[in-house]
């Protein structure tokens, strides 16, 4: 038997290995990436604590301890306790327990986050892009808009918006998307006019590539990392912006959880039943720290550029 | 050229915010439980009922005579109120600047300069927190620990119940007490100003620290300090003059922008120390659904905001020559 | 060793950058001498370390990266790597000028020229302990500016360093160098970002300054026509360490190592045919992971076992004319040979 010698062997056709294989510089940077990120401890503080958040909103109301006092309950018997055992956070005026509510908080707080961060990207983007790329007289007329809207002090812009549509946890998300979007279209109109400049634009734009697929294909990628960044930093803003709404009282309206809402209640107990005001406040200096932290860890790894 | 396109944004888009955003203002300022004659007879005093551009023609017609609307809750003119209440928008805004830049930027030098050092990390932590801290919650707790449990500072309030305020030359009472040389009136309203002033001044600190910082070493590394540290001029002279001044061009919009922000802020900090501003007015008038004293609050906030900006444009040729020729 | 006659001796200065990668040795032991009243041009290529090595003789290295690990920096018999910061505070300007390459990165561009000139005068009135008003200071400043050639003096000492031309502003900085009666003038790369033309302006002012106040310059540049037209004596580096030193006609009619024989090579010259053009195979080393023993034997066409393992001295293999290389005798260590 004459022992043919094999020839070399069939490289592997699997997907999973072509895909790795065409985005191996992507996942090097993204290894990279990780790395530089995991050597600050203020930027995993921050990541760790924007990953508690996120769980307790949205597994908190299997878990808080009474979950009947989210609204409505009222156990007079059992009012304006201080923290103790059963009831870690106290009680307020109505006898519910702040713990519950606190938690329960947590996922008002990132639906308004959330929500607000999304409609003020879902408009800032697609306008900052057209203002940069396309440019000429409809950019001007964008940027000349989002200059005027940018001269109002934001809380007072929202605090107007609420004062015509009224008080509420919906109008508010509304007023400060408002608010919120001409940031977005200035961030990345800027980066869309540098991008722009870049010598593959050009060579793209000279083998006749489509607008369409510039912008998708070269612009869009280029921008989410200053957008990733902004966005994490804005969510930790909206969610405090909200409170203050809350706060004030044209924001969420009780009995619902709201963290500035539940401060404004409180604020009539003290100093004696001073958790009341204390906790709920804790809570959202936690998470907006968190989200700073976050957002500056991640300004640090995509866009090193802008390290203060 | 610029900002007179600005002021007429600022102008139309405070009066397109009643009138375009869903809901009626009418109705909401009337009240849950208002009849349709009650709701029509309000639309027809903010003049609703007429078509837009009628209304916008008005509205500049009154803003150039000064008519703002009236007020439901106070049932003054909101110009009257705005003009009362200014005054104390006015010194605690200017007081909390005041405060954060000339804490700021020396601690922002102090930093850069020794990095790394303790008070390095010490201001870190103040920025960082300073930031994320809510300032109404600040509000509340330093009122709980200094001023109920400790009795160091008044609760709330720009002067003590039986104070009477300084004779009314600016209306700023800090100065107007100086002025006339009323040191005891003058003490007081320092004690008074203080614990809002702190509060409302927090995050700008925070801001103007870190960006200071940021902006002093990266001055620092320029080639042109390395030339006069060879001509032998003193490190100290280097850092209060070479390095500050070039620093201060990008730290003086940062400025400006916070100060935006502290006009804002003024609705939640005057609303906890019961400050007798227009911040608070303007949350009264929310809380009530009252809309004219609302815009017209927010036209006069964006009106200041422009204007400090503006300032700081000025203040640009003076910090860089090179600008003075474009 | 010292010799009084010298303004200036740098012995086996070994700095070291600390960075996020790694520590680079960016000098491996410097070695200069400059004599009173002469000037000595240190040539090499970019990033051979001749900026970091005259930037170590006045303190002015980024400390926290750089350290500056052993070696002394004799000026006038005393060691500058010993003294304290006021100490050098005290020489910067008054006794050792230093000016640099890019005129309008070095000068402050929100002050006018009158204060940065005046500030100058002033300080260097206070450490000689000899003050001086500013208004003193500022005719003084008039004065020098005249001295550099700059018209109109007196009506351009307001103005900014921006409304200056490029050639200008290195007389100004010139000027404020020589403010304080320099013994010692470190100029480097002065003329690289200025035309040719005003190159040639600015080295015939060095020329005269020289003349006129017995200046001692150490003129740093990559560019050998440079160093020609000013110096008598050059010194030749790479990578971070000084492989040869002799006067200019030694060095381009008879260079001892096969780096500057190298370098001579691949200058072209018009006199020369085209096809005689050689460049040097190779880059210059990484500093976080430098070659051991001599830094140019990779490159080096004459390599011997030696060059790999052991650094040859730097040593007088003619008088008045040293070099750093096994293939002389005196770079080998004392008493070796195989």
């Amino acid at each position: 038997m004459i022992d043919r010698p094999k020839g070399p062997r069939p490289q592997p056709t699997g997907l999973w290995i072509r895909w790795k294989e065409e985005h191996e510089s992507t996942l090097r940077n993204l290894r990279l990436s990780i790395y530089l990120f995991g050597k600050s401890p203020l930027s995993i503080l921050g990541l760790v604590i924007v990953a508690v958040f996120f769980i307790v909103a949205l597994i908190g109301p299997l878990i808080v301890p009474f979950p009947q006092d989210a609204t409505g309950t009222v156990h007079l018997s059992q009012k304006l306790m201080g923290p103790d055992s059963t009831f870690w956070f106290g009680t307020d005026d109505l006898g519910r327990d702040i713990f519950t509510r606190v938690i329960l908080g947590t996922w008002i707080s990132l639906k308004i986050g959330l929500i607000i961060i999304l409609i003020a990207m879902g408009i800032g983007v697609p306008l900052g892009i057209t203002a940069g790329y396309v440019g000429g007289w409809p950019g001007e007329v964008i940027m000349r808009v989002t200059d005027m809207f940018l001269s109002i002090p934001g809380r007072i812009f929202a605090l107007a918006i609420i004062g015509a549509m009224g008080p509420g946890m919906t109008n508010s998300m509304i007023a400060l998307s408002i608010v919120w979007w001409p940031g977005y279209v200035r961030l990345v109109q800027g980066r869309t006019l540098s991008v722009k400049e870049e010598s593959f634009v050009e060579a793209a734009r000279s083998v006749g590539a489509r607008r369409a697929r510039i912008i998708f294909h070269h612009i869009l990628p280029n921008c989410t990392s200053v957008i990733i960044v902004k966005a994490s930093m804005d969510m930790g803003m909206a969610i405090l912006a909200a409170a203050g709404l809350g706060f004030i009282g044209v924001g969420a309206q009780p009995p619902t959880p709201e963290w500035g809402a539940m401060i404004s209640e409180g604020r009539n107990f003290l100093p004696n039943w001073w958790w009341y005001a204390t906790f709920p406040g804790l809570a959202i200096f936690t998470t907006v720290l968190g989200f700073n932290l976050l957002g500056d860890g991640l300004r640090d790894i995509l866009d090193p550029q802008s390290r203060s | 050229m610029l900002i007179v396109i600005t002021l007429f944004g600022l102008i139309t888009i405070t009066f397109l915010v009643a009138r375009v955003a869903p809901g009626d203002p009418a109705r909401v300022a009337a009240g849950p439980d208002a009849t349709a004659e009650m709701v029509q007879a309000l639309r027809q005093e903010f003049g609703l009922n007429k078509p837009l551009v009628v209304q916008y023609a008005d509205y500049l017609k009154g803003l150039v005579v000064g008519n703002l609307g009236r007020s439901i809750r106070t049932q003054h003119y909101v110009i009257k109120d705005l003009v009362r209440l200014f005054p104390a928008t006015l010194e605690l805004t200017v007081f909390s600047l005041f405060l954060a830049v000339v804490l700021g930027i020396p601690l922002g030098v102090l930093c850069a300069v020794y990095r790394d050092g303790p008070l390095d990390h010490l201001a870190r932590i103040v920025s960082v927190s300073g930031l994320a801290l809510p300032m109404f919650w600040l509000g509340l707790m330093l009122q709980l620990i200094l001023a109920l449990k400790f009795d160091l500072f008044p609760v709330g309030g720009r002067l003590g119940m039986l104070s009477l305020p300084p004779p009314a030359i600016t209306r700023l009472y800090l100065i107007d007490s100086l002025i006339t040389g009323n040191w005891a009136v003058f003490a007081e309203s320092l004690k008074y100003i203080f614990l809002p002033a702190v509060v409302l001044s927090f995050p700008a600190l925070a801001s103007i620290i870190r960006v200071n910082r940021a902006d002093m070493l990266e001055v620092l590394n320029r080639d042109f300090i390395t030339s006069a540290r060879a001509h032998g001029i003193s490190k100290f002279r280097i850092v209060t003059q070479y390095a500050l001044k070039n620093a201060m061009i990008p730290t003086a919009t940062m400025i400006g922008l916070r100060f935006g922000w502290m006009l804002g802020g003024t609705i939640l900090v005057e609303t906890v120390f019961d400050w007798p501003g227009i911040g608070q007015y303007a949350v009264q008038s929310a809380i009530f659904s009252d809309f004219q004293p609302i815009m017209g609050t927010t036209l006069v906030i964006g009106l200041c905001f422009m204007l400090v900006n503006l300032i700081i444009d000025l203040l640009y040729g003076l910090l860089d020559p090179r600008v003075r020729y474009d | 060793m010292e010799d009084t006659r010298n303004i200036l001796q740098i012995e086996d200065v070994v700095v070291h950058f600390d960075t996020f990668e790694g520590t680079a040795q960016v000098l491996d032991g410097v070695s200069l001498e400059l004599p009173r009243g002469h000037t000595l041009g240190v040539v090499g290529e970019t990033g051979c370390g001749k900026s970091i090595t005259s930037k170590a003789v006045l303190d002015l290295l980024p400390r926290p990266p750089a350290r500056v690990v052993s070696g002394r920096i004799l000026f006038d018999g005393e060691d500058l790597l010993t003294k304290s910061e006021t100490d050098i505070e005290k020489i910067r300007g008054t006794r050792i000028a230093m000016i640099f390459q890019d005129p309008m990165t070095y000068l402050n561009p929100v002050f006018r020229i009158e204060k940065q000139m005046v500030d100058v005068i002033v300080r260097h009135g206070v450490t000689k302990k000899n003050p001086i008003s500013r208004r003193q200071a500022r005719e003084k400043a008039v004065e020098l500016l005249e001295a550099v050639q700059i018209p109109g003096a007196a009506r351009r000492i307001r103005e900014y360093p921006h409304e200056f031309s490029g050639g200008m502003r290195q007389r100004v900085l010139i000027a404020m160098a020589l403010s304080g009666q320099p013994e010692l003038l470190i100029a480097d790369e002065p003329t690289t970002a200025l035309d040719v033309t005003i190159q040639a302006q600015i080295l015939r002012l060095l020329k005269n300054l020289v003349e006129r106040f017995n200046l001692s310059i150490l003129l740093i540049s990559h560019d050998l026509g440079v160093v020609a037209k000013l110096c008598r004596r050059i010194a030749v580096m790479y990578a971070g360490t000084v492989v040869e030193t002799a006067t200019i006609e030694a060095v381009f009619s008879r260079p001892a190592h096969p780096y500057t024989r190298g370098l001579l090579r691949s200058i072209p010259r018009l006199a020369r045919r085209v096809d005689s053009l050689v460049g040097i195979p190779g880059g210059i080393p990484s500093f976080l992971d430098p070659p051991p023993g001599c830094r140019f034997h990779p490159r080096c066409p004459q390599a011997m076992d030696i060059c790999r393992r052991v650094k040859p001295l730097l040593a007088e293999l003619k008088p008045g004319h040293r070099a750093a290389c096994f293939l002389y005798e005196t770079s080998w260590p004392e008493g070796a040979r195989s």
